[in-house]
């Protein structure tokens, strides 16, 4: 029985915290999480670190609030409702880095899903350059899931090592910097390949033709799973990190295993993006999604563990069939 | 359009193609898709139980896609009102700006508004972008809770933001603070009588209509104050400067309940932004929010009770489109998928080490099924209502026809003549799985039919698709020509026919629904396990000729 199905008064009303910022559009920010979470039947609560003009044409203004505030936000929360779940968005402010770490301890916060946002669907800098630093030290500790694309991945590193990693050309680079991001302290990995493009070779490729597909990554310290889908050349939808990290966020608090929280979420997602892509344009896009979501939630599917030895890029009913085999 | 709360989610009604020609908040005439759309400008409520958190739950339960603009922020839990941050009233106005600019919108929610720069930056708006449904819950909190500083967020509220509101939504101490403050009186409400009076005197402050809420103040039947247990109830008053009406409930004696008041009012401009008439929005707006007082979550530590916003969300375990790989990966499901996708019958058969005897039996039992699998297909054309379905039936009738001569055909070639497929008898397993078939088609519904048929159609295709992938497989063995039979492009087009009408099929289902017909798949799946073991223990088991690679 989902925890989230049962009213056993027995059984806690699963719950998640969102700590990120405003986004007045509704499609990213603590508002699209708590749509998310709604969609998924989690009690959503959230704490704003930033407010934001913002719509799906850009950002006119950012608004950081100041880090007492942002400690008052989550004490009112979290003195009153139990939660072992928070999701991570955006930190304007370093300062605040800090005091959000000693309320994950304070509360003993197990599942923590931090959502990169270092630069936005749209090409802006959402953070401060110290940022980056504070957050690997006081916030990846934390983690139980840290989840980005693989632009972000890379900035990422680049300011980490404090020298530039190797160009990424294949299929094997992306791997190295889901295992460098993973020694930093997330125990799980979700890398999205959004704009990068491979060919049957599993090259990297900057001229994306039909055969071409792309693939979300989750890494366990151990093993790659993946997530395959064929590559197509249109635009992020405002909105979708957010939705993605909130999702499985959503999962975790409904006992989900980490794991398949991932997985599930990976799929909703895409399965709202490819939804909302089929039947409209701007701006229509981000505001879709949520409705999209709405109906799709959950999938228990199986994840292809890249050791496999029957995987084969290139899905379809046959593969899906196929992949079904017991062995 | 029609809508009746007791059997459908709105959201499900939502065709996002839809394409409508509307005048725009400029005035201009455009096309656009209908996707419901609102705005609420409001606090936050960091806890989730009221402010713009409340009303966006509340608009993405009712399938609307929810825009805020956010007014102050509060450190707020249900257990009280820890500080209030003020946004300046410019800030606002770009929030509103930043948010109509994109997605258009008429149905606004204001809750509560913090200072009277911030209502007067939200009149500025409502005239700008022409919120001509414009839901005013007069939440009374002010920044300072100074009450001098209340009384000038009433002033400004009642005389610059009244006269633009569609719909004004307060309770019975609210109403009163804003008669009071224009120098109108309203006292001793005792009666849903007197609630009509007071409402009628809002009217007079400028809104379009007037929804005074009556949950501060149980009625008994005669419609008198009481404090009775038995019978009580809540009425709230809808005024439309014309005439009253009245929605009744029973009041239910939950203690305090966080965030009621602007999850009515956003539910409202949610059914509002679906295009309901004014009378339709509130009763449901009410109903909606009588379901999720009745069913808050038991969740510990919280020192009063919060609302559900989520009774309405139904979850489907499978995305659209994905509900195959969700029933072959499902835990139930996989033992007797894997046993019989895998049955040594089959790796014999591709290895051709079975014995002819063994697939002599085979086919002329499966000529046996065949005819019962036809009638099966006959069945769901008598159980489908549309011309398109019956066709689609029909031509699965003729497809198992034509699937019938090959086998015919095939049958020959291995030494089973058509006169001793017809005078075989049916064996016990081909008996029991092929009524099965038919009782389930009988007794149910088509999607029943296409559940219980399904491990058929599908897992035949998985099979020599396996097999043609084993390095046991002898291509050259006897029995190659009934792997490529089922591994071959005309087969696969039937498979995908099937898979289709499954998933489209799964969508109309409930959960609970779904849980059985994954039963009958399970079972017919075991009952396709049964027909290759029978003939396997008649002429392999039973003459010790079972192959060492495959014990």
């Amino acid at each position: 029985m989902e925890a989230n199905q049962s009213h056993n008064a027995k059984t806690n009303h699963p719950t998640c915290l969102t700590i990120a910022g405003s986004d007045c559009s509704g499609a990213a920010g603590i508002q699209a999480d708590l749509k998310v979470m709604t969609a998924h039947q989690v009690y959503g609560m959230s704490v704003l670190t930033a407010l934001t003009c913002q719509n799906s044409h850009g950002i006119t203004g950012i608004y950081p609030l100041h880090p007492s505030l942002i400690q008052r936000q989550i004490d009112a929360c979290l003195s009153d409702i139990q939660c072992r779940v928070v999701k991570i968005g955006m930190l304007p402010d370093p300062k605040s880095i800090p005091v959000i770490s000693q309320a994950l301890t304070k509360y003993k916060i197990t599942d923590v899903v931090m959502d990169s946002v270092i630069i936005s669907s749209m090409g802006n800098v959402m953070c401060e350059t110290p940022t980056i630093p504070a957050t690997i030290q006081h916030l990846f500790p934390h983690l139980l899931v840290y989840a980005s694309n693989v632009m972000e991945a890379f900035i990422l590193v680049e300011k980490t090592l404090k020298k530039s990693p190797p160009p990424l050309k294949s299929f094997p680079d992306i791997q190295n910097l889901m295992s460098i991001i993973h020694r930093l302290g997330p125990k799980f990995v979700v890398l999205r390949g959004h704009h990068v493009a491979f060919d049957k070779n599993m090259m990297i490729t900057e001229k994306p033709d039909s055969k071409s597909w792309t693939a979300d990554l989750i890494y366990d310290g151990k093993e790659f799973y993946i997530f395959e889908k064929p590559y197509n050349t249109t635009k992020s939808i405002h909105g979708e990190s957010c939705s993605l990290t909130a999702a499985i966020a959503s999962n975790l608090a409904c006992n989900i295993p980490p794991l398949q929280a991932i997985h599930e979420a990976l799929y909703s997602i895409e399965w709202a993006i490819q939804r909302v892509h089929k039947k409209s344009s701007d701006p229509y896009k981000s505001a879709q999604l949520f409705t999209a979501l709405g109906h799709s939630s959950k999938f228990s599917g199986s994840l292809i563990s890249l050791k496999s030895e029957n995987y084969i890029p290139q899905a379809d009913l046959t593969s899906v069939l196929l992949s079904h085999i017991p062995s | 359009m029609p809508y009746n709360p007791l059997y459908e989610s709105l959201s499900n009604q939502f065709d996002p193609s839809r394409i409508e020609t509307v005048l725009d908040p400029m005035g201009y005439t455009i096309k656009r898709r209908a996707l419901p759309v609102s705005l609420t400008i409001a606090g936050s409520d960091c806890s989730g139980g009221a402010g713009i958190q409340a009303d966006l739950k509340t608009m993405t339960s009712l399938g609307v896609y929810g825009m805020s603009a956010i007014t102050c922020l509060v450190a707020e839990n249900a257990g009280g009102v820890d500080s209030v941050e003020e946004m300046s009233p410019a800030f606002v106005e770009s929030q509103i700006d930043c948010c109509i600019r994109d997605i258009p919108c008429h149905v606004v929610k204001t809750g509560m508004l913090g200072s009277p720069e911030i209502v007067k930056a939200v009149a500025r708006s409502a005239k700008k972008f022409n919120f001509s449904k414009l839901v005013v819950d007069p939440v009374m909190v002010a920044t300072s809770g100074d009450s001098l500083v209340t009384k000038d967020i009433v002033s400004v509220l009642n005389e610059e933001l009244l006269p633009l509101t569609y719909l004004v939504t307060p309770n019975i101490p609210e109403a009163i603070v804003l008669a009071k403050n224009q120098g109108l009186d309203i006292s001793n409400i005792n009666s849903v009588s007197d609630m009509e009076r007071c409402a009628a005197v809002i009217h007079k402050l400028g809104p379009k209509h007037v929804l005074l809420k009556g949950g501060h103040m149980p009625v008994n039947n005669l419609g008198l104050k009481s404090s009775d247990d038995e019978d009580l109830r809540v009425v709230d008053i809808l005024y439309d400067g014309n005439r009253f009406y009245h929605f009744s409930s029973s009041y239910l004696k939950k203690g305090e309940v966080h965030g009621t008041g602007c999850t009515l009012s956003s539910a409202i401009a949610s059914f509002l932004a679906w295009e309901h008439s004014l009378t339709e929005a509130v009763q449901f707006g009410i109903d909606y929010v009588h379901g999720a007082i009745t069913h808050s979550p038991p969740i510990n530590n919280c020192s009063t009770n919060i609302l559900n916003h989520m009774t309405r969300l139904r979850i489907v375990p499978f995305a659209p489109g994905h509900f195959i790989e969700y029933i072959l990966s499902h835990p139930q499901v996989v033992p007797a998928w894997k046993e019989y996708i895998n049955h040594k019958f089959t790796n014999m058969l591709a290895k051709g080490t079975l014995p002819l005897p063994a697939f002599q039996d085979y086919l002329k039992q499966d000529y046996l099924y065949l005819v019962n699998f036809a009638r099966a297909y006959s069945l769901k054309g008598y159980k489908e209502n549309t011309f398109p379905n019956i066709l689609e039936a029909a031509q699965s009738v003729i497809h198992v026809i034509e699937e019938k001569e090959l086998h015919v055909s095939m049958c020959s070639s291995y030494g089973v003549s058509l006169q001793d497929l017809k005078s075989c008898e049916e064996s016990p397993a081909c008996t029991a799985y092929s009524r099965y078939i038919l009782d389930t088609g009988a007794a149910q519904d088509v999607a029943a039919l296409d559940f219980v048929q399904a491990p058929c159609l599908i897992g035949y295709y998985v099979i020599a698709a396996r097999l043609m992938k084993e390095p046991f497989r002898n291509p050259q063995g006897p029995y190659q020509k009934w792997v490529d039979n089922y591994f071959c492009e005309d087969y696969l087009s039937a498979v995908r026919r099937g898979c289709r009408q499954i998933e489209e099929i799964v969508l109309k289902l409930s959960p609970e629904r779904i849980q059985e017909l994954i039963e009958i798949f399970i079972r017919a799946t075991k009952f396709e396990t049964l027909f290759w073991e029978t003939p396997y223990y008649e002429y392999v088991t039973k003459q010790n000729l079972e192959d060492k690679e495959f014990s």
